[in-house]
């Protein structure tokens, strides 16, 4: 497998990055505003992570509680350990109730699955109904963001795909091709035998399931098909309905800006006797596929996430490389965290060195999760056990021997400053000898002052 | 996997975890001012369209007038302005079976048919002054369909049932949200930007949604 870096070089500079760059500048702004027009936001914030950290600490309890009422109004529950048994799940189901048609909505966890290749590979025709993803899978791509998977992609790649995977006049007016997907989709929506979707909150009270979206393909998967299955991560649960009601109030403001997503759609149970039309049968597939291993580890917090989004929006890694350098289902800072702590950290032990500290993802963070510590810590475990890479172990080391000694580390910080002015640019790109291997990774940016001097400065109120 | 081990295993993973008390709810402090005017001028922000009836009359010739050029809607149960759904067929339109047969194939074919649905009008059980937001529950009354195929939905309130906001909404009348299988909360009409980050409503679901405000008496 290619490293971080390999993907990020291929990437970087590029017009897909480009146009991402824009995309994700424009929802953290949209985000500002919507937080400065927001005064109780800090507040919200305080109690959306406590709500999600109590319920963290008792995921047993609340998801059997769930579990119970969900089967009390009519729902089935099926416990998946891995991706393995939950496509199997899925694949089963469909083959008993002969499904040949299956619409999806926007899931993270089902493209961590891997299910729609589970499904396609068994005969069924899967078809992506976000306008996002439908072209993510027209294209055979895989996202760049977790809420706007097609952040990377220009009006006119899109405009000459439809033209040749949909057999339109080619268009780059995005109104157009918005109609084009809705005259397309539409009556794959009313034909579907099922549907697949994720699941945004998961109350535990009630057994009920929360879907936002924005386009309302969520409340189409989940209304016209006659079977609804719903992946849902075990750790995306909330106590009660008011508790669900919190988390909204920060969700949409966090990912979009907007105070709320067009439709937030709550579902409890199928299809009533009475009801004139929803699906006759809901099935939830509750999955760990690692969450209680991290949920053991020292990453426990990342678990709080509710995939908004905002983390992605302002980090200045992200917004340089793009999404697909993270090679993994969930990039960006969360994903640092969240790829190595899920899988495994020897294979993804470059994911946590995909930042710079700069802490503005703990600060836009809806639930305050502290990913530059949690990334810290990573790092520190991969080294500690030997599996961090090697370009990184060693300056590490060199660095800590210097660092420990005060006189040491001023004398490194000097021959800095020296070096620093011998660099136009104030970035050095390349170290000779032994730093190689650290600026094969970064530029350093060259201490123009020393950090003593800086300090000092500082304090005198300069 | 069994159900009893999966919870034994999420179990003895969080069992280093703190186990903090439930720390509950927390309802948003609103800014103060007239709740329907705020409601209105909200909606608007997110390009869904309010009207203000003067009673139930005035209701009934704003849906009229909206009616006009369209043909096919779907209505059913009692709506805020009695009468309405007659008066509607006695017009000349044609109203939508929203009966969805549980046969699978006569569901499809049932379905497909929903195609030439224009207008879906139902009524909204709450509004939410803070996001211009419409809450529709299902059931016996109303069926999902009605606020999601057509491309003009008209939704009828009445002014005592706005709320601040969600939370408030919630706070107050959580029942709601179980008390169907489905309630939804829609914020204005179907919207993307997914390329490109370019506006564009009516995506899936309706493009333009109306919101019929009808004083209490
Ligand atoms: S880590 Fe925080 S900011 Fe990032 S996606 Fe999750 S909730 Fe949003």
């Amino acid at each position: 497998m290619t490293s971080f870096l390999e993907r990020a070089r291929s990437d970087i500079g590029t017009p897909p990055i480009a146009a991402l760059q824009i995309g994700a500048r424009r929802f953290s702004d949209h985000r500002a505003h919507a937080v400065e027009a927001f005064p109780p936001m800090d507040d919200m914030r305080d109690r959306a992570r406590a709500i999600r950290l109590h319920t963290l600490a008792n995921l047993d309890r609340y998801l059997a509680q769930f579990a119970d009422a969900l089967e009390g109004v009519g729902g089935h529950v099926f416990f998946a350990a891995d991706a393995h048994e939950a496509n199997e799940y899925v694949v089963q189901l469909a083959h008993a109730r002969n499904v040949e048609r299956i619409v999806k909505s926007k899931s993270m966890l089902t493209e961590e699955l891997h299910l729609n290749d589970a499904l396609e590979a068994e005969g069924m025709e899967v078809v992506e109904t976000d306008l996002g993803e439908l072209i993510v899978q027209l294209a055979n791509d895989r996202p760049s963001h977790i809420i706007a998977p097609v952040l990377h992609k220009t009006r006119f790649e899109i405009g000459t795909l439809f033209e040749e995977k949909l057999g339109v006049p080619y268009t780059d007016d995005p109104i157009q091709l918005n109609t084009i997907a809705r005259r397309h989709l539409r009556p794959l929506f009313l034909t579907a035998d099922m549907g697949i979707s994720g699941v945004n909150i998961a109350v535990a009270q009630t057994g009920s399931i929360c879907i936002v979206t924005n386009e309302g393909n969520g409340r189409l998967t989940t209304t016209a098909p006659r079977i609804h299955v719903a992946m849902l991560g075990a750790e995306r649960l909330v106590p009660s309905i008011g508790d669900m009601s919190v988390i909204l109030e920060v969700l949409a403001r966090s990912a979009t800006g907007q105070k709320l997503s067009v439709y937030t759609n709550v579902l409890t149970g199928p299809r009533r006797p009475g009801e004139p039309d929803g699906p006759d049968e809901l099935h939830v597939v509750i999955v760990d596929n690692g969450r209680s291993k991290v949920l053991a580890g020292p990453s426990s917090e990342i678990l709080a996430c509710i995939r908004c989004g905002a983390c992605l929006n302002v980090c200045p890694v992200y917004r340089t490389v793009g999404g697909h350098a993270y090679g993994s289902t969930y990039p960006g800072p969360v994903g640092s965290v969240l790829t190595p702590a899920l899988f495994d950290l020897d294979e993804w032990s470059d994911l946590p060195y995909a930042s710079t500290l700069c802490g503005a993802c703990l600060e836009v963070c809806p639930v305050r999760i502290d990913i530059p510590r949690l990334l810290l810590d990573q790092r520190n475990l991969s080294v500690q056990t030997r599996t961090g890479p090697m370009w990184m172990r060693r300056p590490l080391r060199a660095y800590a021997g210097a660092a420990t000694h005060p006189g040491r580390f001023r004398a490194l910080l000097r021959a800095g400053a020296v070096i620093g002015r011998l660099f136009r640019t104030g970035w050095i790109r390349r170290l000779p000898w032994r730093g190689a291997a650290w600026t094969r990774g970064r530029d350093l940016q060259a201490p123009v002052k020393s950090f003593h001097r800086r300090w000092k400065e500082r304090n005198r109120g300069s | 996997m069994d159900r009893d081990a999966f919870l034994a295993r999420i179990r003895s993973a969080s069992a280093s975890l703190s186990a903090s008390s439930d720390p509950g709810i927390l309802v948003p402090e609103q800014p103060p001012g007239d709740l329907v005017t705020r409601f209105c001028r909200e909606l608007e922000a997110v390009d869904g369209v309010p009207h203000r009836a003067v009673d139930t009359d005035d209701a009934l010739r704003i849906v009229l007038e909206l009616m006009e050029g369209h043909r096919w809607f779907m209505a059913r149960g009692p709506l805020p302005v009695p009468g309405l759904a007659g008066r509607l067929i006695h017009d000349g339109y044609r109203i939508m079976n929203s009966d969805v047969p549980p046969d699978p194939a006569a569901r499809i074919e049932h379905q497909l048919a929903y195609k030439t649905l224009e207008v879906g009008i139902t009524a909204a059980d709450a509004a939410l002054a803070e996001s211009g937001s419409i809450v529709v529950t299902s059931g016996r009354e109303s069926p999902r369909m009605a606020s999601l195929i057509p491309e003009t939905h008209i939704a009828l309130v009445r002014t005592d049932q706005i709320y601040p906001s969600l939370s408030h909404f919630l706070a107050e009348r959580s029942e709601v949200a179980t008390r169907s299988s489905n309630m939804v909360v829609i914020t204005g009409p179907s919207r993307t930007g997914d390329i490109e980050q370019t506006l564009t409503l009516g995506v899936h679901g309706p493009r333009q949604v109306h919101v019929v405000l009808i004083p209490f008496s």
